[in-house]
């Protein structure tokens, strides 16, 4: 038989994928450079790695759901994002559909199983 | 201190796409800085600033994240690749065995052990692995440029095929038949160009020809450009009829005594020239036969199967009717 904790890792990251995207996303409406975020998510409860989040703002952005802006006047140069009308109307369709989600599974999960 | 950062990020950079490659690097420098002022608010020693870039992680696992999944042939392609690598690997080995013995057998030169062992396996070998690279090859570039099967014919349940439906063309058996047709109708024009067998294909330098009944091998080559046609109408079709199967099975039949007066018979003969050992063993009967047999049995079967599915199915057709 396969490893569970193997398993167990597997799946959650599967969980996650579509999670973080939403999450971040959410978290957008002021413009933010990736640290900022990491440390915003994570006051909220969610813990993001930076070897996750910074590729995932790139990606984000290449699909034209965020932009970005090199902000230069600063003790050090970074890179703000902030997201973009393509991706707030995303977000309004994904916010949705997730709170429709989250209904269905809780009654699924706390309901248990037995008809 | 950043000399130490600095090492970090070219390690990583060596690995990014090169054309995000310097924005990259920059994110990731004002990372690293952030993540610093964040942990060690005091100047960061050289052991911590380590510790940070441990956390980040090896540069390459790094580098690799910014990727897009990439593949030389994904998961949707893969199993039409594996069909016709399979089907490659059984028939591109025969081929090239039964051509390197030919070869040898033919040459002027009497055939050693090594030769009729060693030269086959060799010449099979590398051409498997030749043809395996090419399919590859041609399946990375479909990957690659993203082309797409039958995507504008829409799937329709009911047209499924019955699951022992004889109708049904094989694709890849007539594929191939086309495939080998063709290619044995060019050899045996050449043939026919030059005045016999030869295993040297240049038309002003023939080499050792072996003579070869002219009739016969028109008789050939007029045969396997019918079944050629035949194949492309199956497929075209993409339905056996009786009269074709038929059709196909008396050519092949003719095709195989074509084969036994045109190349069996002459490269025997040859053989028994330089070789009196295998005088008594009648091969070219025997291949006659066995091929012939082979032929009768398989076509037989089909058409039994598609007599039986043909008067079963009208049989259903009218119950449903009613």
């Amino acid at each position: 038989m396969a490893d569970i904790s193997e398993q167990l890792t597997k799946l959650r990251l599967e969980l996650r994928r579509g999670i973080v995207v939403l999450a971040v996303l959410s978290q957008m409406n002021t413009t933010r450079y990736g640290y900022s975020l990491i440390q915003r998510l994570a006051e909220q409860g969610l813990t993001i790695e930076e070897g996750t989040l910074y590729p995932l703002l790139r990606r984000l952005e290449e699909q034209g759901l965020l932009e970005s802006e090199w902000e230069v006047a600063e003790s050090r140069p970074r890179k703000y994002y902030r997201i973009s009308e393509a991706g707030r109307e995303v977000l309004d369709v994904l916010r949705a559909e997730w709170l429709e989600t989250v209904k269905v599974m809780n009654s699924m999960l706390q309901g248990g199983n037995h008809d | 201190m950043t000399e130490l950062i600095e090492r970090y990020v070219h390690q990583v950079g060596r690995y990014l796409p090169p054309k995000e490659r310097a924005d990259i690097e920059a994110e990731l420098r004002s990372l690293i800085q952030d993540m610093l002022d964040d942990r060690y608010p005091e100047t960061p020693s050289q052991a911590d600033v380590a510790s940070v870039l441990a956390e980040l992680g090896d540069p390459r696992r790094v580098a690799t994240s910014y990727h897009k999944e990439q593949y030389l042939i994904g998961p949707s392609l893969y199993p039409w690749m594996m069909m016709v690598m399979r089907y490659g690997w059984l028939v591109v080995p025969m081929v090239m065995i039964f051509l390197s013995v030919f070869g040898v057998l033919i040459s002027s030169q009497p055939p050693t052990v090594f030769n009729l062992l060693l030269e086959p396996i060799w010449a099979s070998l590398q051409a498997t692995f030749i043809f395996s690279a090419v399919v590859v090859l041609i399946f990375a570039l479909i990957q690659h440029f993203d082309l797409e099967f039958d995507a504008n014919t829409p799937f329709n349940a009911l047209e499924l095929p019955q699951i022992d439906d004889p109708r049904v063309v094989d694709r890849f058996k007539s594929v191939s038949g086309t495939a080998l047709g063709t290619f044995f109708v060019l050899v045996f024009l050449y043939f026919l160009a030059v005045g016999g067998l030869t295993l040297r294909f240049n038309l002003s330098d023939p080499g050792d020809v072996i003579a070869s009944p002219v009739g016969w091998m028109i008789v050939l080559v007029v045969a396997i450009i019918i079944m050629t046609v035949i194949n492309i109408i199956a497929l075209w079709r993409n339905t056996w009829t009786g009269s074709l199967l038929l059709t196909q099975t008396i050519l092949e039949i003719l095709g195989n005594i074509a084969m036994y007066f045109s190349v069996y018979m002459p490269v025997y003969q040859r053989i028994i020239a330089d070789n009196s050992a295998l005088s008594d063993v009648p091969l070219p009967e025997i291949i006659v036969i066995l091929y012939a047999v082979i032929t009768l049995v398989n076509s037989g079967i089909q058409v039994v199967k598609l007599w039986n599915y043909r008067s079963n199915n009208t049989a259903h057709l009218t119950t449903q009717s009613i």
